[in-house]
C-alpha cells in the first residue's frame, strides 16, 4: 500500500508560518526573477489567477485585492521541506521524497482503510502543529493510484482520501492528463486515438499500448489497474533532459557578459549532472530579448558533444561555441539558458579511439564540488564565469520581495514582543 | 632511540632503573582513545525535537521576571502543547508576543512578568493562537 503526501500551496504555507498576518489573505510566491506566480494561496485560486500567471498581467488584481507578493525564498523552503522529511523519518516506514513538497510512503498491506485514514489524519495533524504546513494524503495500492487520490483529496475536508472511496463512475470519467506520468504530449497522442478518460485507457489492449506508446505507458495503465509496477524510488520518467535558465535582473547587451552568464549555467549543469551520476551528449543554448518589446529576438542551437560528459570545462567551452552561432550585437538580452538532452547514467564508449566514459567525476571536478559544498556555491569556479556575479546562479535574478531567512541567518530570525 | 628490550638489558647490567622507563608515553595512547568523548554540543543539550524547533529574538521588557530580556534568544518547540504555566509565543491579532499562559478565575490570560505591564485576556473577540512553547532562554552576559 502506498501513500502520497503533498504539502498544500507549499511555498505560501512556508511564508505563512513565519508571518501570521498572511493567514486567510491572498498570497502569491513568484518564480525566480519575480516573473510568474508559482505558488498561490486558496484565496488567490478563488480569484481565478492561474498557475504561472506573469506578474505584470495580474498587477491590477494584485492591487484590487491587496494580494501579498513574495519572491521565492528557496533557502527557507528547503529548510522546511527537510523538516517535513525528518518527521516522515520518525514514522518508521520506507519513504521516498519525490519533490520539494511531495513524498511517497510505503505502508503495510495488512492495514485496513480505516487504519490508513487514521494514520494519515494523525500525521497531518502532527505536521500542521509542528510546522504549520497543511498536507494532503492519498492512499492507493500503487504509486499511480496514490498520486491520483492525493489529487482528489483536495476536495476532501479531512485532506485524506483512499482510492477505494472514489466512486468507479467518477474514477473512470477522469481525463487521462490527471494520471501521473501522462504529460501533455502523451495526452494529445492518446486523445488522437480517441482515448480521453481513465475508463478508455483501462479498456485499451495492453500490447497495443506498449507498441504505440512505451513500456512506461503500459506500466502506468497496469498501476491504474492496481498492479504495482513502480516501486519506491522508481518513477515513470527518468530524467533524460534538463534546462537551466534564468531571466536577468538587468538587460545584458555585451557578448562578454552573456558569455559569463552562459558559463555559470554550464557550471551549474555540470554540478547537477555529477550529483545525479549522469552524462550528457547534447547541449544547446538559447537566448532571447523581451518578447513584449519591439524588434524582439530569440534563437537557440543544439550541437552534439564529441562524447558523453559531465565535465564542467567541456560543458563551458561547448556552450560558448553554441553562443557564438546565435549571438547578435546590439540586442538587449533578458533571458538565456542551456539545455541538455540525451542524458544517461550508463557507462559509454562513444568513440572507438577514446577511453570509455563513466559518470564518475574527474579529481578536479570532485575537488571543485567538495569546495563549493563546504564554502558555498561558486566559491571556486572557472574563469569563464567571471567575477561580477557573486554567489552563482541564485544572485542572477531579481528578488525584490524576498522574505527573511528565518531559519538560517541569525540576523533574520523572527522577532517577538 | 633505544628499544624497550635494549633498555631492559642495560638495566639488568647496572641494576638501576632509568626514570623514563616508568613513563613510556606510547603506552598511554590506546587507553586515552577509549575514553575519548565527543565535544559538548549545546544544540544537542537544548533541542529535544529538531524538526519542530525554531529560534526567535525578543524585543521589549515584558518578561524580565522570567529572565527574558530585550535581545534574548528564545528556543521555541512547536511540538509541545501550550498549557497553563508554560511560557509561549502567542499570536494575538496577527502580532507575535512572548508571555506566560495562565488560567485566572477560569479564564486564560497571557501574563507578562513585569509589573509595568498588565494581563492580556484571551477573549473570543481577540484572534488568538499559540505559535509554540519556549523551552530555553539564551542570554549573553
Amino acid at each position: 500500500m502506498y501513500a502520497l503526501m503533498d504539502c498544500s500551496n507549499f511555498f505560501v504555507s512556508c511564508e505563512r508560518l513565519f508571518n501570521p498576518l498572511l493567514h486567510k489573505k491572498p498570497v502569491i510566491v513568484l518564480s525566480s526573477n519575480d516573473g510568474c506566480a508559482i505558488a498561490r494561496s486558496d484565496e488567490v485560486k478563488a480569484l481565478s489567477i492561474p498557475m504561472g500567471a506573469p506578474l505584470f498581467k495580474i498587477k491590477d488584481l494584485v492591487k484590487a485585492h491587496d494580494i501579498k507578493i513574495f519572491s521565492s525564498n528557496f533557502t527557507l523552503y528547503m529548510d522546511i521541506s527537510q523538516r517535513v522529511i525528518e518527521i516522515l523519518d520518525t514514522q518508521g516506514f520506507e519513504f521516498e521524497p519525490y519533490s520539494i513538497d511531495e513524498s511517497f510512503i510505503s505502508l503495510p498491506d495488512t492495514w485496513s482503510k480505516e487504519e490508513l485514514e487514521h494514520w494519515g489524519i494523525s500525521l497531518k495533524k502532527k505536521i500542521d502543529q509542528w510546522l504549520g504546513i497543511p498536507v494532503r494524503i492519498g492512499f492507493g495500492s500503487t504509486k499511480t493510484l496514490a498520486k491520483l487520490s492525493n489529487e482528489l483529496a483536495k476536495k476532501e475536508p479531512s485532506g485524506v482520501l483512499h482510492v477505494s472511496s472514489i466512486p468507479d463512475a467518477i474514477f473512470e470519467a477522469l481525463e487521462v492528463n490527471n494520471v501521473w506520468g501522462i504529460g501533455k504530449n502523451n495526452t494529445n497522442s492518446l486523445n488522437s486515438h480517441g482515448i480521453r478518460t481513465i475508463g478508455d485507457l483501462l479498456l485499451s489492449p495492453e500490447p497495443w499500448l506498449k507498441k504505440t506508446f512505451s513500456v512506461v505507458m503500459l506500466k502506468t495503465v497496469r498501476e491504474l489497474k492496481g498492479q504495482p509496477c513502480f516501486l519506491l524510488s522508481s518513477n515513470p520518467e527518468p530524467q533524460k533532459s534538463m534546462v537551466i535558465s534564468r531571466s536577468f535582473a538587468d538587460d545584458i547587451t555585451s557578448r562578454e557578459d552573456l558569455s559569463e552568464r552562459i558559463s555559470i549555467f554550464a557550471s551549474r549543469a555540470g554540478e547537477k549532472l555529477r550529483h545525479s551520476g549522469l552524462l550528457t551528449k547534447e547541449l544547446g543554448v538559447f537566448i532571447r530579448t523581451s518578447p513584449f518589446k519591439e524588434n524582439s529576438y530569440s534563437n537557440s542551437i543544439t550541437l552534439p558533444l564529441l562524447h558523453h560528459t559531465n565535465d564542467t570545462k567541456e560543458l563551458i567551452s561547448h556552450s560558448l561555441v553554441c553562443l557564438k552561432h546565435i549571438f547578435k550585437e546590439g540586442k538587449k538580452y533578458t533571458k538565456a539558458g542551456i539545455f541538455m538532452c540525451d542524458m544517461t547514467d550508463n557507462v559509454k564508449q562513444d568513440n572507438l579511439f577514446e577511453a570509455t566514459v563513466t559518470p564518475t567525476p574527474s579529481n578536479l571536478m570532485n575537488a571543485m564540488d567538495q569546495l563549493n559544498q563546504r564554502y558555498g556555491t561558486s566559491s571556486i569556479n572557472f574563469g569563464a564565469c567571471g567575477l561580477k556575479v557573486k554567489g552563482g546562479m541564485r544572485n542572477l535574478a531579481r528578488r525584490d520581495n524576498l522574505s527573511p531567512n528565518y531559519t538560517s541567518k541569525w540576523s533574520d530570525i523572527l522577532t517577538v514582543t | 632511540m633505544k628499544g624497550y628490550d635494549a633498555v631492559l638489558e642495560e638495566t639488568k647490567k647496572d641494576g638501576a632503573i632509568p626514570l623514563y622507563l616508568s613513563t613510556v608515553e606510547a603506552g598511554f595512547l590506546t587507553p586515552t582513545e577509549d575514553f575519548k568523548d565527543g565535544k559538548l554540543d549545546l544544540n544537542q543539550h537544548l533541542i529535544t525535537n529538531p524538526p519542530a524547533s525554531f529560534f526567535v529574538r525578543v524585543k521589549g521588557d515584558s518578561m524580565v521576571g522570567a529572565g527574558i530580556y530585550e535581545g534574548s534568544l528564545l528556543l521555541v518547540d512547536r511540538s509541545i502543547e501550550a498549557v497553563p504555566e508554560k511560557i509561549i509565543i502567542a499570536v494575538v491579532n496577527g502580532e507575535m508576543t512572548v508571555k506566560r499562559l495562565k488560567k485566572k478565575n477560569g479564564v486564560l490570560v497571557l501574563s507578562p512578568e513585569n509589573p509595568a505591564y498588565s494581563d492580556i485576556e484571551i477573549t473570543p473577540e481577540r484572534e488568538f493562537s499559540s505559535w509554540g512553547v519556549v523551552t530555553a532562554v539564551i542570554n549573553k552576559v
